[in-house]
């Protein structure tokens, strides 16, 4: 079982992921998240090609980062789109099988193996570089799966794939996962990684928003009330009209006298009565903010 | 030998042999072919030429194998050894498999200093071979052994140390040109203790050359060292180069200066 915890990493001042634990379990975990969000980072960091700034990556107890025996339970299918381009995508997961230690036979076929687990068909036999944008997603995926990992970290592994080859990417995947495979399967739509499994972690600003089955995590949507940061000229009228609103959860006053946070429940109910009550009076309002990692924005927009 | 290996270094001498720089330098190879054959030629038709046979041969060794080729073509394949893979956005797929990062180094490294060596070696040979065949081949034979000896030496130091470099330095060709060119050629030539800290020093110590133009050279810069000195330092700088490399792979990242792309 692959275990993070409490990993960070930061490039310089720029904060990549922040504090994040998580236990993968066998089966297919969807890692959510806009672009941005540290998905990338995180899965580099599982897979052993970042070395965390603090906390700890480890394999049954071993640390992953430059470790052969964790290393080989690996397999990783990154989201940049690089490849060793001279080569046929069957030679190329074949070096990579051999690279794994496969003894050549052996590495050939299961290269051949790898390349028909995700539907490559005839196309295998050609060169990368004459390959199209799904066909060379299906090459990166093969060579994930050449040395029969028991850990598949998959980033993006749709990208660019017409929807037959989608279908049987997502099938396969589920099929992984069947098996006992722990697979985690990064992407910034719901939509996609709920057709391979209802678990999910949600990732945002580096930070591991929720986790869990895809219902508990609306529900807890819907259930955590939004933080607004508010300044205006008039804050005690706003917070005389305000305190009755059944959308309010609470509201306190900033040390300046001119500035509320207001922590809302129903922020659709509240945007509504703030846009009618300044529509009735001049308020002098300077600054609206929401002060939270917005989990109700990064979901709508993954949902979108 | 296990399977990873074997498939890492043919892999690696494919990746170079294939590739631009490999023609070109092949090319470079073959220039004191053409010198020696150009003044054969000029010989034939009686012009008078200042040197020949086995002067002119251990000039080419000298000025051209071992003062020009190697460094540059080290210099250049040295620096690219992981520099290229990072470039290419293929290093993780060389940093995933279930390889030590030591071994990859390495072993990358001894298939690069393989071309090489035999790059440079042809060309030692064939000069010696079209330089000779007017005097007497066989009576130079040691001097061929010793130069195959010392320039496989510097592909072998050369290699080291700027694979070291490309690993190392954010512009290593820069600072290999300023180092291979720079610093090797001026400081061989201090006196004192400073011109060991050359690799230069010590392969000239170790040239066979005794006679002619060249070996007043050798003896001005290599007088006060034994070719055993020499053998063992230019050992321990390589061994030296090849530790600080694989310290330095060992903490190397992926994808360090990937930014969160998605």
């Amino acid at each position: 079982m692959i275990r993070v915890e409490s990993v960070s990493k930061w490039y310089g001042l720029v904060v990549g992921v922040n504090r994040i634990s998580l236990e993968l379990e066998p089966g297919v975990t969807g890692l959510l998240g806009v672009n941005g969000a540290g998905k990338s980072t995180l899965l580099n960091l599982m897979a052993g090609l970042l070395r965390p700034s603090s906390g700890t990556v480890s394999l049954d107890g071993q640390s992953v980062f430059a470790n052969p025996a964790a290393l080989r339970h690996i397999g990783t299918c990154p989201s940049p789109d690089h490849l060793y381009e001279e080569l046929t995508g069957l030679q190329f997961v074949e070096l990579m099988g051999r690279l794994s230690g496969l003894p050549a036979a052996q590495a050939r076929a299961r290269a051949r193996a790898s390349c028909d687990a995700v539907a490559m068909g005839e196309e295998a036999g050609k060169r990368i570089r004459s390959m199209s944008k799904g066909m060379r997603q299906k090459v990166k995926m093969a060579q994930a799966l050449v040395h029969e990992p028991k850990v598949l970290l998959l980033d993006e592994p749709l990208n660019g794939m017409d929807p037959p080859s989608r279908a049987q990417t997502i099938a396969a995947i589920r099929r992984w996962g069947e098996e006992g495979r722990c697979v985690l399967v990064s992407s910034h739509m719901l939509h996609e990684v709920e057709a391979m499994t209802s678990r999910i972690l949600l990732l945002h600003h580096g930070k591991l928003l929720a986790s869990g089955e895809v219902p508990q995590v609306r529900q807890a949507i819907a259930s955590r009330p939004m933080r607004v940061f508010m300044r205006c000229a008039k804050a005690r009228f706003l917070a005389s009209e305000m305190i009755g609103w059944d959308c309010l959860a609470s509201l306190s006053f900033g040390s300046d006298g001119r500035s509320l946070t207001a922590e809302v429940s129903d922020t659709g109910a509240f945007r509504t009565r703030l846009s009618d009550l300044m529509a009735e009076r001049d308020l002098g309002l300077e600054i609206l903010n929401p002060l939270d990692d917005n989990l109700a924005a990064v979901f709508s927009y993954l949902v979108a | 030998m296990d399977s990873a290996t074997i498939t890492l270094f043919s892999f690696t001498a494919r990746q170079m042999t294939r590739s631009v720089k490999a023609w070109l330098f092949g090319l470079m190879a073959a220039v004191p072919w053409g010198v020696v054959l150009v003044l054969r030629l000029l010989i034939a038709q009686g012009v008078p030429v200042p040197m020949g046979g086995v002067t002119l041969y251990g000039m080419l060794v000298l000025g051209y194998v071992l003062g020009f080729f190697v460094p540059l073509s080290t210099l250049f394949f040295g620096t690219a050894l992981i520099a290229d893979e990072v470039e290419g956005g293929t290093l993780p797929y060389l940093f995933g498999r279930p390889i030590r990062r030591e071994k990859l180094f390495l072993v990358r490294y001894a298939a690069m200093t393989a071309i090489l060596l035999a790059g440079a070696w042809a060309s030692v040979l064939g000069t010696y071979l079209l330089a000779m065949t007017t005097g007497s081949p066989a009576g130079e034979l040691g001097t061929l052994g010793g130069d195959l000896l010392t320039v496989g030496l510097a592909v072998a130091a050369y290699g080291a140390l700027f694979s070291f470099l490309g690993m190392a330095l954010k512009k290593p060709l820069f600072w290999g040109l300023l180092i291979g060119f720079g610093w090797e050629n001026l400081v061989a030539w201090l006196p004192g203790f400073l011109k060991r800290l050359t690799l230069l020093f010590h392969l000239h110590t170790l040239l066979p050359h005794a006679s002619g133009p060249q070996g007043l050279l050798q003896q001005l810069l290599a007088s006060s060292e034994s070719r055993l000195a020499a053998l063992l330092f230019l050992l321990v700088y390589e061994a030296l180069f090849l530790i600080l490399g694989c310290l330095i792979v060992r903490r190397m990242e992926a994808s360090a200066a990937e930014r969160e792309e998605g």
